[in-house]
């Protein structure tokens, strides 16, 4: 029995490691083979905007079009075409006939280089290495057949890549070409070349052209200066078609500039001097790296997994409860990978480009966005306004603390207190931050009210710049005491009360039974709170949002509403996902010393 | 199937929970069935907007009325009164844009820049849409060269309400559509703000103050000056030029002088505006027509005094210049259903639609023929006045400069510092010019 298991297990990570080759090759072909897809309807895009335009008609996209194209009648209640575009009259709303384009022949398989060869050679000799082992120790033997075929899934996935990149800039000149080729066309049909150029790239071209002002908004400003730049070299006569490519900011642009013909009848408008088209290059857009990453990850990590199984096969028993285990585990784990880790290492992803939701382009820029943040003065604000507001978290503990003290007993007006205390923990915050607004507002608020009416000076609560934090603070403690004053009580029922017995016989005071008894006792209830409420604290968001705004003068900008400003008012996802690190990390070392220096000086106590 | 489907208590003989429970389900299973798509031959536009409430009531009757215009569409308002841009963005980002939806003028080159809006430029006669029928400071708004990325839906001037009743108790005309100066502005604010309880406050002021750029804007403008250079492209030498220097000096010492409440340091600015306005407790009221209806009732009533009035221009300019803000119907490029989005937005911004919409009597219609069909029916000359202001008004510098919330989140900074810490306006001004001119680099 135990041999036949030690017979499967092996051959299983052999099946997982061809499956972990097929899925890389699968993806790498795929990433191509959509690209194609894309390349070809954008083709017949492409033919159908010149079909659109004024002055085009069959003939020009006839002459824009290979032979692998079709100009077909439309047909009533046909389906979209999957490669393919329906042309409409100009300025018409009904389609009059549909383009389809057959997709381009695929490229031949990229050789092997020696490179990879030489790689592949070593993992086979190590592979034939470990082979001729007779008596492998049992642990070793996995490892290094799990450290072998994760080789192996790597240099798969490396080869593939190289091969996906190739035709995928192969494509991508194809492509440019095309969309160089239909604005000539359509000039040569008379039309504004500003507009032909747009009409015939959308929705991938990012511009038109440079030569006006207001379509240097159009692009990354250093995209805009490269390419103009890269005109002026071939200025003032430039050849008919130029397409060049732009490498700016980390992404790579395709771009062409072409000289416009005298205008004709047909112009309406004069045409500028020249056109510079800007077309997105596809290493960027469908880099193939991260599917072929993941992909490889994927195989290796359930290779490894396989094979980590392998020494439990000699004892049936620990195998079942491991297998038992994990497959209790894994739709937890599954959860946490997807919705916890998977977004994460998105965010770290994003952090280290430069990143708009809608852009077609996030152009690495390694640790800029960290760097920027390090000359921001105003997220070192928000920052230390951060660590002043976690202040507040000692004071809550202490009054909660003396909360769950006084309200110990099981009378109705004390229960009738602790549910009075424990409320405001379980409002929302956003009402909450409502009603406080109100009464604290300074000029019909009630509480200046009240204080005028005691002959007290009013107080600006949430508009000085001086008060505004501490009155946050304030309105924080008094939400979070009743749940902290609910976690002691727990931690106190939880003291034997023999020991406050024996304290007292032997003649110790109120403070002494607190400060021996109480306080020991407590010591991970308190380290629970403590722990949790700053990092709670560290992520305080719904009350700077309604009440303050992270005003005035930014007293009140905490880290995540800087956070949030940075993504979704500004639009800077990179920076927004940098700094969000910046705070993990800061959380993560508070954390940190919290555990080092309590929960150690604890156990040593 | 469905033995296993069933709980246990069901299995163990409770008859009648048993027989209400295979009920329940069999009903369940029957709504789930008629919940099924709609038919595949008919088109489902989905339409991003803002409106809520009453608004969104009166956009759903002019969806109606497309539906029976084209049968075989449906039109699906997507509404997000709080957060649109953000669900926008999300929704493009995640290849599920909208067919249709509603372009303000701050969001312009977001959207246009990055090429997420269709030129309509070509379909403007198969959509019967007439350029020269609306605002021209509105279609240039949505205009880029030739292009025109957004129809027309409507817009507002910035304009000051003015509560006849109380400047009248302090003996002080309205100015009506008159140009009118600062000092002409102070001199009012200051007749009015007086202590009506005796308890030692101001309990009636002349004005609140404009913390926001897009409230103070015009301010600057109406001196002559501006906020960034003619390409929009730098701050320094116009933020803190003379002419917005004397518009801070002018705005914060009203607040320094008491003649605004107490200012609210926050974007959203002060809540009771609007009340302290129509209760008689605040001369004037900087805002745009969306506040019209809260006071119609009042003004119909008789308990309100309305006027509209201008904003007033430094003793140096002849005229006041104040901001417009616009919308507008776009489309992106990925929609899912590219022509009928094309000719829904063409409906959504006919004149149809707009005579609907004009129900709300939250904008200005952006055809001047509805707007002024609009103007004659309204009794009260309200509506006449905001036409009469649209031509001393110009667009935000929102709908041309990419990155322009970064800059309005500094600019808010300048008077701040003044009143919060005493700063020299200039220096403070110099300042945020500086760090607008980095963004703006960026």
């Amino acid at each position: 029995m135990t041999g036949t298991r030690r017979a499967w297990l092996p051959a299983l990570a052999a099946a997982a490691t061809a499956i972990g080759m097929v899925v890389i090759l699968a993806v790498s072909i795929g990433v191509v083979g959509g690209a194609r897809e894309d390349a070809t309807e954008s083709v017949a895009r492409m033919a159908a905007a010149l079909w659109e335009l004024p002055g085009g008609g069959d003939e020009a996209v006839q002459r824009f079009l290979d032979d692998r194209a079709a100009i077909e009648a439309v047909q009533g209640g046909e389906p979209p075409p999957a490669l393919g575009a329906y042309a409409y009259g100009p300025g018409s709303l009904r389609p009059a006939i549909r383009i389809t384009v057959a997709p381009p022949p695929r490229g031949a398989p990229l050789p092997p280089t020696p490179t990879a060869l030489a790689l592949l050679g070593l993992v086979l000799v190590s592979a034939w290495a470990i082979a001729r082992r007779r008596s492998p120790p049992p642990h070793r033997y996995p490892a290094a057949v799990a450290l072998t075929a994760t080789a192996l899934l790597g240099l798969v996935a490396v080869t593939a890549h190289r091969w996906t990149r190739h035709e995928l800039e192969d494509l991508s000149e194809h492509r440019v070409a095309h969309a160089v080729h239909a604005v000539e066309t359509a000039i040569a049909t008379g039309a504004d070349p500003e507009r032909a150029a747009r009409v015939a790239a959308l929705p991938w071209a990012t511009s038109a052209a440079l030569t006006r002002p207001e379509a240097l908004w159009t692009m990354p400003r250093a995209v805009g200066t490269a390419i103009a730049a890269n005109t002026a070299t071939t200025a003032p006569d430039p050849p008919p078609t130029t397409p060049y490519t732009v490498d700016a900011d980390g992404a790579i642009y395709h771009a062409a500039h072409i000289p416009t013909p005298p205008p004709t009848a047909a112009t309406v408008q004069p045409p500028p001097p020249g056109l510079h088209l800007a077309l997105l290059g596809y290493q960027e857009t469908h880099s193939p790296a991260v599917p072929l990453a993941a992909a490889a990850t994927a195989a290796a990590l359930l290779t490894a997994l396989i094979l980590f199984l392998l020494p439990l096969s000699a004892r049936p028993p620990a195998l079942r409860r491991t297998v038992t285990a994990w497959a209790f585990l894994a739709p937890a784990a599954l959860l946490l990978a997807v919705f916890t880790f998977g977004p994460l290492l998105f965010s770290l992803w994003i952090s280290l480009h430069e990143w708009h939701l809608v852009e077609p382009v996030h152009p690495f820029t390694g640790l800029d966005n960290y760097r920027t943040l390090i000359l921001d003065a105003d997220w070192w604000s928000a920052l230390r306004n951060t660590a002043v507001f976690t202040l507040h978290v000692p004071l809550a503990m202490a009054v909660a603390l003396a909360l769950a003290l006084l309200t110990r007993g099981s009378r109705r007006a004390v229960r009738w207190a602790r549910l009075a205390l424990f409320l405001p923990g379980i409002t929302s915050v956003v009402a909450i931050a409502v009603v406080w607004k109100w009464l604290l507002n300074d000029g019909y608020g009630p509480v200046n009210r009240l204080l005028e009416s005691a002959g007290l000076s009013p107080v600006a609560w949430l508009t000085s710049p001086e008060v505004a934090l501490v009155t946050l603070m304030a309105i924080s403690v008094w939400m979070v005491v009743g749940y902290q004053m609910v976690v002691f009580q727990a931690g106190l029922a939880a003291i034997p009360r023999d020991w406050y017995d024996a304290a007292r016989v032997d003649g110790a005071g109120a403070l002494q039974r607190f400060r021996h008894i109480t306080l020991p006792g407590l010591r991970h209830t308190l380290f629970f709170v403590l722990v949790t409420s700053v990092i709670g604290s560290f992520q305080v968001f719904g009350l700077v949002y309604v009440m303050t705004e992270g005003g005035p003068l930014g007293a009140t900008d905490v880290a995540v509403y800087h956070i949030y400003r940075e993504a979704w008012e500004f639009l800077r996802f990179g920076n927004a996902a940098a700094m969000s690190w910046i705070l993990f990390a800061v959380v993560f070392a508070a954390t940190w010393l919290h555990f080092r220096i309590l929960e150690g000086r604890a156990a040593h106590a | 199937m469905m033995y296993y489907m069933l709980p246990n208590w069901c299995l163990e003989g409770s008859s009648k929970g048993c027989n209400g429970a295979v009920s329940l389900l069999i009903g369940l299973l029957l709504v789930a069935a008629g919940c099924s798509p709609a038919p595949s031959d008919t088109v489902t536009l989905r339409v991003a907007l803002w409106a809520g409430g009453n608004e969104l009531e009166i956009e759903q009757q002019v969806a109606d009325r497309y539906e029976t215009l084209r049968p075989g569409t449906r039109v699906l308002l997507e509404s997000a009164p709080n957060g649109y841009e953000e669900r926008l963005l999300t929704s493009i980002a995640a290849g599920r844009p909208p067919d249709v939806y509603l372009l303000d003028s701050p969001d312009i080159p977001t959207f246009v820049d990055r090429g997420l809006a269709v030129d309509f430029e070509p379909y403007q006669a198969a959509l019967g849409f007439r350029a020269d029928s609306v605002f021209p400071q509105v279609l240039d708004a949505f205009r880029r060269g030739g292009s025109l990325f957004a129809l027309p839906k409507d817009f507002t001037p910035m304009v000051l309400y003015a509560n006849r009743g109380v400047l009248s108790r302090a003996g002080i005309d309205s100015p009506g559509l008159a140009q009118w100066t600062w000092d002409d502005f102070r001199h009012a604010a200051h007749a009015v703000t007086a202590d009506s309880d005796g308890d030692g406050r101001a309990d009636v002021h002349g004005f609140d103050f404009p913390r926001n750029l897009y409230q103070w804007v015009p301010f600057v403008w109406s001196a002559g000056g501006d906020i960034l250079s003619p390409g929009g492209d730098g701050a320094t030498g116009f933020m803190d030029g003379p002419a917005a220097l004397d518009a801070y000096a002018f705005l914060t010492g009203l607040a320094e002088d008491g003649l605004t409440p107490g200012a609210q340091f926050v974007q959203q600015g002060d809540p009771a505006r609007e009340a302290r306005f129509a209760s008689g407790r605040q001369a004037f009221l900087l805002s745009g027509h969306w506040t019209l209806p809260v006071f119609r009732d009042l003004v119909q009533t008789g308990e309100l005094d309305l006027d509209i009035v201008r904003i007033p221009h430094h003793a140096s300019q002849s005229a006041a210049t104040s901001v417009l803000y616009a919308s507008g119907w776009a489309v992106p490029p990925n929609a899912p259903n590219l022509r009928e989005a094309i000719d829904l937005a063409g409906f959504l911004a006919s004149p149809e639609a707009q005579r609907i919409r004009a129900r709300s009597g939250l904008a200005i219609p952006s055809r001047a023929d509805v707007a002024a069909e609009i103007a004659a029916g309204d009794t009260t000359g309200v509506e006449d006045a905001f036409i009469a202001l649209v031509d001393g008004s110009r667009v935000t510098w929102g709908a041309y400069v990419r990155d322009f919330s970064r800059v309005e989140a500094l600019a808010v900074e300048i008077m701040d510092r003044r009143l919060l810490n005493g700063e020299d306006l200039a220096a403070s001004a110099s300042d945020v010019a500086r760090r607008v001119d980095e963004v703006l680099r960026r």
